[in-house]
């Protein structure tokens, strides 16, 4: 489920423009920043949670999107697109935090449960453990009201805003590939249930194509 | 102000010829003024104890050492809290050592000891303890160098205890690790744990030694040892320095400290000599010294 | 002669119909939720909380994890939030306090009694007499971290500090919890959720031996400061400070390195030799704890995030407001946010020892 989230992603036209051309990338750039601009000066507590870690780098890692984000912590927090690993690295980023997109997008307005995802290890982790935690632990510490604090960009800009923020669709494929953890816990008797009625399901549609059929044949005739 | 050398209750599972041996020896050769009795870690043990405790107890105090005893760590069961009361009651050979909060009940008011289980991190809880009756105080294993320092300047009458030679209790757990290791269920355990005379070790899937396991109990792999910080507690105010059994060369040990303490020679030369005298051990101080515990740190 | 017959239907509505008139005339269990962050407090208390549990943000509590809890300002406001939907806020300063630095512990008290906290939960001998000669009024909860285990300990703790509530230790069997409330009758409450302490709480020092911080000293487990994970190859290696905790297979969920859920090698073979990387989940026995007389609930996890916080407030909720029906989703719901995505009704039940 993941993969097919994933690559659905990818192919939209936005994003196979975005993760190719460097303009693009300083779009993209640009808008991140715009919005963790916004995003702190409603919450200025994001920024005082993680003072002890100031002067560090964080790495963030996309599985699924041939660029990385480098995050150094200052008092405020811009992020800067970097096309390749090597160079990434150069900045020697004191953690790295590596999933899909969606996963940290997910994590990041405090949707997802960082450590669920980690225990399923859709999300990995090097370096200092502690900043990542705490990054985590300040971002999960407000609540981003995303029209209020956000929602004010550049007219120009609002279309693409727009298409970048319109992840929700893809939040039900997401909470799909979760299901699959599940299945061996307590929800198999809830799935065979599921599936006999799907099956019942089935078969009644069948039934009702036959019927329908019928009833053409038999007006028909 | 004297230094007393003492040797805490022994918390492995010896069988009883060992045990009496261990205690003979002690009391005819060893340089120990006071000695701890009792099974603190698993009651299931303590049945096989209690027939040699009067035994024993006499033999120490004959060879004119202090005896007290010492009641368990963990106490769940009210038949557990019943026979922890009854052991407490029945005891007329002096002074008793509280290792949870239950003992500290029974006890209030009268004077007796405050076990290392028992959280005195600070000035006010020792201060609490001492205005309840406590005499003695061992200090919790992981407490660093300024909290002692900070505890033996606090106005108090009570003496201070710490142990300086012997793996470091680290934990206790209703569950029973020991049983664990050998496919075995607590209530079931056949005392398991009396096959390993120091503890079970517990390896990293690396194979590097990390901890022992002890029954109920989890210990340091390493051996605390501050043979070498004996005369700066000496000078901090510290009175009494606790030496845990280990199926080793107790009696050697003891002389060793004892020698320290007397200022017959200095840390370090007793130092070379625990390490002559137990060549497999690892020694830490890491707790002392304000570290993770399993760290060892020499002068500087 | 004829025998009354009733249809399957009709006997599972009386039978509910009888649990819920008795639920009804006992009070409900109250619920006890974390939170880490301001914005976890509001998902706490939109989710149903009866009453949340938080810390300042500094070594007075046993969650003093890096980017966590609250400053005084922030403890306020949330204390205003909570109160306005009739949910308590409960003052964790459970960590003990350190010798020549109680005067931080002490302004945490000072703080909380100035904000008017519903009550204070404390393990520390020391600061629970200076909150009881200092704050008589204060409402004072023991911590699970004094490991309060038997009827005696409770005795000592009701007479000595005049604490009301106690938080039992993660160690004891519903029957075990039944006879230490009909001897003390004292308020008692019990880890419902979350992450499970196979050790007695507030005596373990596993953590600093490996790390030089604990939560007693410094009111962390398993430090994150001290974690590190490594690849090699398909397995992923965890360590806390210079020892390996686990090794996972690429099949494998991966675990936080917290050393009593860590895999070790002990009589010659490697296994979870402590506990393994399980959570607790009462939500199948919540009945049974309540007959037990237990009068609260508590979800561990200030370190966890809010969608964990929302996920579990909502679940127990339900299965407090709703016993009959609500048992099977929660639970499935629940299941991906534990720790190691297996659950245990833990010491509860005795077959765990």
């Amino acid at each position: 489920m993941h993969s097919k989230s994933t690559a659905s992603l990818l192919y939209t036209p936005f994003f196979s423009v975005l993760t190719k051309l460097p303009l693009a990338h300083a779009l993209l750039q640009t808008l991140i920043n715009r919005t963790l601009l916004k995003i702190q000066r409603h919450h200025p507590g994001i920024a005082e949670r993680l003072s002890e870690f100031h002067g560090k780098t964080l790495l963030i890692e996309f599985s699924d999107l041939p660029f990385y984000l480098l995050l150094p912590i200052e008092q405020s927090l811009k992020v800067r697109i970097i096309p390749n690993r090597s160079e990434a690295l150069a900045s020697e980023p004191f953690a790295t935090v590596r999933s899909e997109l969606y996963s940290l997008w997910q994590l990041f307005q405090g949707k997802l449960d960082g450590d669920a995802l980690f225990f399923s290890r859709d999300l990995s982790i090097d370096g200092n453990t502690e900043l990542i935690v705490a990054l985590r632990n300040a971002l999960d510490g407000v609540k981003i009201d995303w029209v209020k604090d956000v929602f004010n960009p550049p007219q120009i800009l609002i279309p693409l805003f727009k298409k970048t923020f319109n992840f929700g669709k893809f939040v039900s494929l997401q909470l799909s590939g979760d299901l699959k953890r599940i299945q061996n816990t307590v929800l198999s008797p809830v799935h065979k249930e599921l599936d006999k009625l799907s099956h019942s399901t089935d078969q009644l549609a069948e039934r009702m194509t036959a019927l329908e059929k019928q009833t053409k044949r038999g007006v028909r005739s | 102000m004297k230094s007393f050398l003492t040797l805490g209750p022994l918390l492995f599972n010896w069988d009883i010829k060992k045990i009496r041996e261990f205690y003979f020896k002690i009391a005819d050769e060893a340089p120990i003024e006071c000695v701890y009795l009792g099974e603190i870690v698993c009651s299931k043990r303590a049945p096989f104890l209690e027939p040699v405790l009067q035994e024993l107890t006499e033999r120490l105090k004959q060879a004119g050492k202090e005896v007290i005893y010492s009641t368990s760590v963990l106490i769940e069961s009210d038949k557990e809290l019943e026979n922890s009361r009854t052991r407490v009651q029945a005891w007329a050979n002096g002074l008793v050592e509280a290792n949870d909060m239950a003992a500290i009940h029974f006890l209030l008011g009268k004077p007796h000891c405050i076990g290392p289980y028992i959280n005195v991190y600070n000035e006010e809880a020792l201060l609490y303890l001492t205005e309840q009756g406590a005499i003695r105080v061992t200090l919790p294993f992981e407490l660093p160098q300024t909290s002692i320092a900070a505890l033996s300047q606090a106005q108090n009458r009570a003496n201070l205890e710490l142990q300086v030679f012997g793996r470091q209790p680290l934990a206790i757990s209703a569950r029973c690790a020991h049983a664990r290791a050998y496919g075995l269920h607590k209530h079931n355990c056949q005392l398991i744990c009396g096959q390993d005379l120091d503890g079970m070790a517990v390896l990293t899937l690396n194979q590097q030694p990390f901890l022992v396991v002890n029954g109920l109990q989890t210990l340091s792999y390493t051996y605390c040892n501050l043979i070498r910080e004996l005369t700066e507690l000496q000078n901090l105010g510290v009175s009494y320095f606790r030496l845990s059994p280990h199926h080793t060369h107790m009696v050697e040990v003891a002389h060793v400290f004892r020698n320290v303490l007397d200022q017959k020679y200095e840390g370090e030369e007793g130092y070379r000599r625990l390490q002559a005298l137990l060549p497999e051990a690892s020694f830490s101080n890491g707790f002392y010294k304000s570290e993770a515990g399993y760290v060892n740190r020499g002068k500087g | 002669m004829c025998v009354p017959t009733q249809s399957a239907e009709t006997r599972k509505y009386i039978k509910l119909f009888i649990q819920s008139a008795i639920v009804m005339n006992t009070p409900s269990l109250e619920l006890v939720c974390p939170a880490g962050t301001p914005a976890a407090l509001k998902d706490a208390v939109d989710h149903g909380a009866d009453a949340v549990y938080v810390g300042f943000r500094n070594e007075t509590n046993a969650r003093n994890f890096p980017g966590l809890n609250f400053s005084a300002d922030e403890l306020a406001e949330g204390i205003t939030y909570a109160h306005a939907k009739s949910c308590k806020v409960f003052v964790a300063i459970n960590t003990f306090a350190r010798a020549g630095a109680s005067h931080l512990w002490h302004q945490a008290l000072f703080d909380a009694e100035r904000l008017k906290v519903d009550a204070v939960i404390l393990a520390d001998l020391g600061l629970l007499h200076y909150c009881h000669r200092t704050y008589p009024n204060l409402r004072k909860h023991l911590s699970v971290q004094a490991s309060a285990s038997n009827v005696e300990s409770i005795r000592f703790y009701q007479k000595a500090f005049n604490v009301k509530r106690m938080v039992l230790p993660r160690v004891l069997t519903v029957s075990e919890i039944a006879n230490i409330y009909h001897k003390t009758h004292a308020e008692l409450e019990v880890f419902a959720f979350g992450g499970l302490c196979v050790m007695a709480e507030g005596r373990c020092a596993l953590s600093s031996y490996a790390t030089g911080k604990s939560p007693n000293t410094s009111g962390v487990c398993s430090p994150a400061s001290h974690v590190h994970y490594e690849k090699q190859g398909e397995k992923l290696i965890s360590k806390l400070g210079e020892f390996t905790i686990n090794v996972f297979e690429s099949h494998e969920s991966a675990g936080y390195p917290t050393l009593c859920k860590g895999r070790f090698i002990a009589n010659g073979k490697p296994l979870y030799l402590f506990e393994e990387p399980v959570s607790l989940n009462t939500i199948s026995i919540l009945d049974k704890l309540k007959a037990a007389g237990v009068c609260a609930i508590k979800i561990e996890g200030r370190q966890r995030g809010r969608a964990y916080v929302a996920e579990v407030v909502r679940s127990f909720r339900a299965a407090l407001d709703n016993p009959e029906g609500s048992l099977l989703i929660p639970a499935t719901q629940l299941s991906t946010i534990s720790e190691g995505q297996t659950e245990t009704v833990g010491s509860y039940e005795r077959g765990w020892r």
